[in-house]
């Protein structure tokens, strides 16, 4: 993998530290007055989501991390793993549990995803930030009914289960924020 | 697209409003002192030797890093208090707080002593603060005691191995590859100076004869320099010295200078012997500052960016 140069820093550049893939989130140039100069940064690990502090003495070498994302489409699930294809060159990834973490309740067949790729292997799914699912199974609101603060709980066709307002009914398409979980509005079937 | 860089200019208009207001006041209280307003060359055949600046060379010379030896020169020859408002550069240096040609204003006072300098240094901030940021008293520290308060360790007295340790906690990456000094200064820079009060300056003093610069040694301590900084919050505006006047022990710095230059794989430079001489002619016991006027003026506007108070930088100069 490519080293970088402390003046190659900047936000979005990957890293590895440690062995372990970071991102990039701030870059600052600091210089005491009659001392060295450093990169004061501040990262993300990919891996674990934790974000750190480090200081690097400016002008060194620091090796990049191999961590590409790519857009890729969901084809299905057997459980164990998701699986996903580049739409253009069609190369299938499978995605551990893991990787996709809360993202599976959210994506149906042909959804397409942003998948980042660490030395090839899947590390994280994006879901996009919205998608629209139909819902399968919730009773139906009685009008007036306050009570429960005006919505009921609804599942979906991918299985999650989603807070919806009274009047939306099962069979009914529903667009979620899948970044919040919550409901955003029905989507008119054309 | 290729873009073209912005027409206008990085700062506002009252942030530009505020730095003539702050040139015309810095006239004035050196008018008031007596203190001669001088200008030096911008470009010359020699630079300096401190191996953490870049010097930008051009084809008829260095461009200056700083006034110094200039400003000493005059010192030897005509014996008189001078300032300059000049504009200095070094490569390499960009950031919230950095800019490849900034303006230093620098002063030398003769039969001042480090802390008499400090004082002005002080009076001076006050003086173009009034109607900005009201400032409280003055903090003097010495180097010794702030980094002790801060770390608990003694910086003249602790193992390198634990300077690293703390280096380390601090999420230096690599430091093994750092010197003492390197350590020590880093250290500083990110936990002591990191809490210094925001309100007021701060006046550090007395640092490790390894971080001597061009300052005089205590001849009560040998260990100690003569060399003060100020600082408001972390922010370091000014660095100031009693000057260091004996030509072979300026020499001697340089030659350590040039091999510090040589182990971190950087060319060394050429020796200025127009320095050396015009002290060895006698440089008058005096005291000098260099204090960072962008910066100061960064300060009192509370601006995010350095880039914010200067007319033009770096992208779109």
């Amino acid at each position: 993998m490519a080293t970088y140069n402390t003046n190659d820093f900047r936000a979005g550049l990957k890293l590895l530290l440690d062995g372990e893939p970071y991102n990039i989130i701030e870059n600052e140039f600091v210089k005491p007055g009659k001392g060295q100069a450093f990169n004061r940064v501040r990262l993300r690990n990919l891996k674990t989501g934790r974000v750190v502090d480090r200081t690097f003495k400016s002008g060194e070498a620091v090796e990049g991390a191999d961590v590409v994302d790519v857009e890729m489409q969901f084809l299905y699930s057997d459980g164990e793993f998701w699986h996903f294809m580049e739409p253009s060159t069609f190369e299938q990834h499978a995605a551990s549990a893991n990787a996709v973490g809360d993202v599976a309740q959210w994506i149906k067949d042909q959804d397409k995803c942003q998948i980042t790729l660490y030395n090839g292997e899947p590390l994280s799914v994006t879901a996009p930030n919205f998608v629209e699912l139909r819902i399968t199974k919730t009773d139906p609101g009685i009008k007036g009914d306050t009570a429960t603060g005006g919505s009921k709980p609804a599942v979906v066709e991918t299985g999650a289960t989603v807070k919806v307002p009274l009047f939306v009914d099962e069979g009914e398409i529903i667009k979620i924020d899948t970044r919040t979980g919550y409901y955003v509005s029905r989507v008119k079937e054309t | 697209m290729s873009a073209v860089a912005d027409w206008r200019p990085c700062a506002s208009q009252e942030a530009l409003l505020q730095r003539a207001r702050m040139l015309a006041l810095v006239r004035e209280f050196f008018s008031l002192r007596g203190v001669q307003e001088q200008q030096t060359p911008c470009v010359a055949s020699t630079t300096v030797s401190d191996p953490n600046i870049e010097s930008i060379s051009t084809t008829v010379g260095y461009l200056q890093t700083s006034p110094e030896f200039h400003m000493k020169r005059l010192l030897a020859a005509y014996r008189q208090d001078i300032f300059q408002l000049g504009k200095v550069f070094r490569a390499h240096e960009a950031g919230k707080r950095h800019l490849l040609e900034f303006t230093l204003l620098e002063w030398y006072r003769i039969h001042f002593d480090w802390r008499s300098l400090a004082e002005e240094v002080c009076e001076l901030i006050e003086y173009l603060s009034a109607g900005l940021r009201l400032l409280s008293r003055a903090i003097f520290i010495p180097y010794r005691d702030a980094f002790m308060d801060a770390v608990h360790l003694d910086p003249l007295e602790v193992s390198e191995f634990e300077l690293r340790q703390q280096a380390d906690d601090l999420g230096l990456v690599d430091s093994k590859s750092f010197t003492r000094d390197q350590l020590l200064d880093f250290i500083f820079s990110h936990k002591v100076a990191a809490v210094f009060p925001v309100n007021c300056v701060t006046v550090v003093h007395h640092y490790p004869a390894s971080q001597a610069a061009l300052a005089r040694l205590d001849p009560d301590c040998k260990e100690l320099a003569l060399r003060f900084e100020c600082y408001i919050g972390d922010v370091e505006l000014a660095n100031g010295y009693s000057e260091l006047a004996d030509a072979s022990e300026q020499l001697q710095r340089f030659k350590t200078d040039n091999q510090k230059r040589i182990e971190e794989n950087k060319t060394p430079v050429a020796i200025n012997l127009q320095l050396l001489a015009a002290l060895k002619h006698g440089l008058p016991d005096c005291s000098g500052v260099a204090l960072g006027l962008d910066r100061l003026l960064q300060y009192l506007t509370s601006s995010d960016s350095i880039s914010q108070v200067v007319s033009f930088t770096g992208h779109n100069a």
